[in-house]
């Protein structure tokens, strides 16, 4: 069998065993069978079967719309700007997103629904400032798109330094987000899940449709174009929906980061670049990435809960390295770089 | 002491590099004639580019040496090197502010003091450059701004405002128009016959090679197959062995023309 | 001793007797700047809540005597304020400059390196260990903090061989994976402490006097004479490290140096003020938009423009937004960014015309 087939269907089973450890990680084996019993049921008769329906099973599926969506739109995002370092975290769009609400919500006091259109609109103006200022560097000195890069990290950092000083000018309500500021998966915020979802289920739609001609795209934009793509109008609206998807992402629990980034490196080597089996695998992977970071938030220093998001940071910053070393010292690139 | 044949100037002895596990040179031993055009030729990955960066201390060396004079150039400090070697890199970035002028200034480096300038007569060797390449009246034009094969001759005014006896070119005439790379290779050729010059030139195009370099050291992955004057070194026989590729030999206008011949198979390996 | 004379490009530049040679377009930019710097600066004290100028610190030069609110507002609060903000931009400045030549990128920024991240977690871990830190141990943190997260990057690049773009790329990955440290300890420390460091990340020159000034003067003396020895270095390698050395710049020796002030100055910026992110891009750019300039004088009217820069930012949060307390940072953002894109859209316009 190949390894695209082999790591298609090995990656659902693995899903279901992430969710259940997400799940069940932490309970009393002999509690086991009253438990799955509860989620099946849907209904809760004890104190641990509430806290599985009502506090771990949120939990799980925002889980699983971050990492789903945000692996997907890193995929998409690193072939349409062909730099394997892209990602919605590395490019601003967390960063604007995270802004953009903070600054709603303390300054305007707007509600929730409000909160996340502007998440949405952030996460375009991060994505936008980010072209721009890379725009400036040229193309010339840059030959391996590094200022994409580059510009991304200042807009991040900028964006980031806005968040908290808008934080600081509100000391009541920082504490209200700062958990969420650095991303984090809390049952409490299945509300926020219940309201955007609709956006990463457009985006991945659009993905899914437009999967065929990405693929066409990344072989290059011109054999595309010659075989009837619109490429522009193809590559603007995944583009888009990769952008508002981390939006909506955002919008739920706050920037969790570098999945977008780590995802699809784990998935290029078994799956290859075609979008039609990539894209599904991303999205089981980064699911599975996703929950089992945040059994790992949660148990790693038990009883205290870290962030999601942190351990997203710090795992994707040692992803990092690791991708730089392959892609920018391997000793065929060394002479180039 | 060892007796050093007053003719050779730089010379590599088995020397051997890699990049981490992927060897580039293999017991590469050539010897560079004094006042002579070198050019190191061979098909794409050959190994001729890390030749030039083995000499100049960018490529890590495992095996063997490098000697300038029978001293070996990895003993000479940086400094001391630019006043004798001058590189010109097969990629030249130059930063968009920088006018000819200024990066002419750059070239003499070397020569400055820490907190220094050019001296009266560093300026009028970069006057003297310039008008060499015949760019006098561009010098205050950013360099980005020049035109291929204007930018291209600006690199070589650089390299010889370094004012050194030896100066190495990594395919100084890529992604040129036939036109300049000829320009260009007759500037190169003058280093050497008005100059005195030691020149070794990276070239992959085998007819530039016959007609404007002395010697040619020919390499195929990593090793040199062969070196000497052109006349002897770039033979059929050679020429197969190094390129995989058939041709016909002719003198023509006292110089070499190779031409390769139609088989019924590509020769691909 | 200095003659005139003119360039190998053929603009006028003046001479001194060893060669080294200044544009005369550049020094003649340079004085410009320290012009709006003094103006910038005497109106700058006029600013604020209580209702004194430069003509009450003129007159309590020359003898007179001041009240005290009025000596309060322009000697222990504005002049400090003015002359620490012109400190830190110009070091800022620097470090981004010297850190573009290396890095041959214009985009390359000191806070994007890391350092800012490693001198802040130095701070907050001496904060959390002992509270009541002396300034004096503060700084040492800071500039240790900074320091070891330039061993990291060097170590993480490799020697001479390696080339500018590893360690801006390496730098961003330092730098994500330190400030998701650095969110750990504001989330996860006592909320007044949480704030405090919140405030300070934000940048900010309320706490600006004369004893900072007096700890930061020296570092502010050293990048001066850094940039004037290490600037003939830095125009050699915006043509890469290869180019660099081949014009017989020691890398292998010279980059760790320059890595190093540049720590220094960015590391003392974030001890004084808080990191001042982008300013180490701005500057430079703006700078190169005013003058174009190679080498030293790059490095000075850079250091000139991020100063003046910091001084207008300040300006602002005390004149326009009075009573408000707006971060250094953000009003840096609103001072700097408009600049910015005027300068690229300028420079966009001059390339069409000389088309």
């Amino acid at each position: 069998m190949e390894r695209r087939t082999i790591f298609l269907l090995a990656v659902l089973p693995l899903l279901v065993v992430a969710l259940a450890l997400n799940l069940l990680v932490g309970y009393r084996p002999e509690d086991m069978p009253g438990l799955i019993g509860a989620v099946l049921r849907f209904e809760a008769q004890s104190y641990e079967e509430a806290v599985l329906l009502f506090q771990r099973l949120p939990r799980s599926l925002i889980a699983i719309y971050v990492g789903s969506i945000a692996a997907a739109s890193g995929f998409v995002l690193q072939s349409l700007v062909r730099n394997p370092l892209a990602s919605p975290a590395t490019m601003g769009v967390n960063a604007g997103a995270a802004l953009f609400l903070v600054a709603g919500a303390l300054v305007f006091d707007i509600g929730p629904a409000l909160q996340g259109v502007a998440a949405l609109a952030g996460a375009l103006a991060g994505f936008v400032s980010c072209i721009v200022i890379a725009r400036f560097a040229g193309r010339r000195n840059d030959p391996r798109g590094l200022s994409l890069i580059l510009s991304g990290a200042l807009v991040s950092m900028l964006f980031t330094g806005m968040t908290n000083a808008f934080l600081l000018s509100d000391p009541a309500r920082r504490s209200e987000f700062l958990s969420w500021v650095v991303g984090t998966i809390n049952h409490a915020y299945i509300d926020r899940l219940a309201m955007f979802w609709w956006v990463g289920a457009a985006a991945i739609v659009a993905f899914l449709l437009l999967a065929r001609p990405l693929t066409l795209i990344l072989f290059g934009a011109e054999k595309a174009a010659s075989t009837g793509v619109n490429v522009p109008l193809v590559s603007r609206i995944a583009i888009l929906a990769a952008v508002l998807g981390s939006g909506s992402v955002v919008a739920v629990c706050g920037p969790i980061g570098f999945v977008g980034l780590i995802v699809p490196h784990m998935v290029r080597p078994f799956v290859g670049n075609n979008l039609v089996f990539a894209l599904p695998a991303s999205l089981a992977t980064g699911a599975v990435v996703c929950l089992l970071a945040d059994v790992f938030a949660r148990e790693a220093l038990y009883p205290y809960v870290l962030s999601t998001g942190l351990v997203t940071d710090l795992i994707g910053g040692v992803v990092f390295v690791i991708i730089v070393k392959r892609f920018y010292l391997t000793p065929a690139n060394r002479e180039a770089a | 002491m060892q007796k050093v044949k007053r003719s050779i100037l730089l010379e590599t002895r088995h020397v051997t590099a890699a990049y981490g596990k992927l060897e580039v040179l293999s017991d590469v031993s050539v010897r560079f004639r004094k006042g002579r055009l070198t050019a190191v030729a061979g098909p794409n990955g050959c190994g001729k580019s890390s030749l030039l960066k083995a000499i100049m201390g960018f490529l890590p060396v495992s095996g063997g040496e490098i000697v300038l004079e029978g001293e070996p150039v990895a003993r000479i400090g940086r400094k001391k090197l630019a006043r004798r070697i001058a590189y010109l890199p097969q990629d030249c970035f130059c930063p968009d502010y920088m006018t000819l002028g200024e990066l002419i200034e750059l070239a003499g480096y070397s020569r400055y003091a820490l907190v220094g300038g050019p001296s009266e007569r560093d300026r009028a060797l970069y006057r003297q450059v310039l008008e060499t390449v015949g760019l006098s009246d561009r010098a205050g034009f950013p360099v980005n701004k020049l035109s291929g094969g204007q930018r291209q001759r600006a690199w070589i005014a650089m390299v010889l405002a370094q004012d050194t006896d030896i100066v190495l070119l990594d395919e100084p005439v890529n992604h040129l128009d036939m036109k300049y790379q000829f320009a260009v290779l007759e500037l190169i050729r003058e280093l050497t016959e008005i100059y005195g010059k030691t020149v070794v030139a990276v070239l992959h195009d085998l007819n530039l090679t016959t007609t404007f370099a002395d010697d040619v050291v020919l390499m195929r992955s990593g090793k040199c197959v062969t070196s000497g004057p052109v006349a002897e070194t770039v033979t059929t026989g050679n020429v197969e062995r190094v390129f995989d590729l058939k041709t016909q030999i002719f003198p023509r206008d006292g110089r070499l023309v190779c031409f390769p011949e139609r088989s019924g198979q590509a020769a691909v390996s | 001793m200095i003659r005139r004379g003119t360039a190998t490009d053929g603009k006028p530049v003046l001479r001194l007797a060893n060669g080294l040679q200044m544009r005369t377009g550049n020094l003649l930019a340079g004085c410009g700047l320290v012009a709006a710097t003094l103006i910038l600066a005497a109106w700058s004290t006029g600013l604020g809540l209580t209702d004194t100028g430069l003509a009450d610190l003129l007159r309590a030069l020359s003898g007179s005597s001041l009240s005290d609110a009025e000596t309060y507002a322009l000697l222990t609060v504005r002049l400090p304020r003015i002359l620490l903000g012109f400190m830190v931009g110009w070091a800022v400045a620097l470090s981004g400059a010297l850190l573009q030549s290396i890095a041959r990128n214009p985009l390359a920024d000191p806070g994007l390196f890391g350092f800012s991240q490693g001198s802040m977690i130095m701070i907050m871990l001496l904060l959390v260990i002992a509270p009541v830190a002396p300034k004096s141990l503060v700084a040492l943190a800071a500039v240790t903090g900074g320091l070891c997260v330039a061993g990291l990057l060097l170590w993480l690049v490799g020697g001479e061989r390696s080339s500018g773009l590893t360690i801006v790329l390496l730098g961003i990955a330092v730098e994500t994976v330190l400030s998701s440290f650095g969110s750990l300890l504001l989330l996860y420390l006592p909320t007044e402490t949480s704030i405090t460091l919140s405030e300070w990340l934000a940048g900010s020159l309320f706490q600006a006097n004369w004893s900072v000034i007096a700890a930061f003067t020296p570092l502010f003396v050293l990048g001066l004479v850094g940039s004037l020895l290490a600037g003939g270095a830095t125009s050699a390698y915006d043509l890469g490290t290869e180019m660099a050395q081949a014009l017989g710049e020691p890398v292998a020796r010279s980059r760790p140096l320059i890595l190093l002030f540049a720590v220094v100055l960015s590391a003392a910026a974030v001890t004084a003020v808080g990191p001042l992110v982008f300013l180490g891009v701005l500057a430079p750019h703006i700078a190169g938009f005013l003058s174009p300039a190679v080498g030293r004088a790059r490095l000075l009217l850079s250091g000139l423009v991020g100063g003046i820069l910091v001084v207008a930012a300040d300006a602002l949060t005390r004149g326009i937004a009075a009573g408000l307390p707006l971060p250094l940072g953000l009003s840096l953002t609103m001072v700097g960014v408009p600049l910015f894109i005027i300068a690229l859209r300028l420079q966009a316009l001059r390339k069409l015309q000389s088309h």
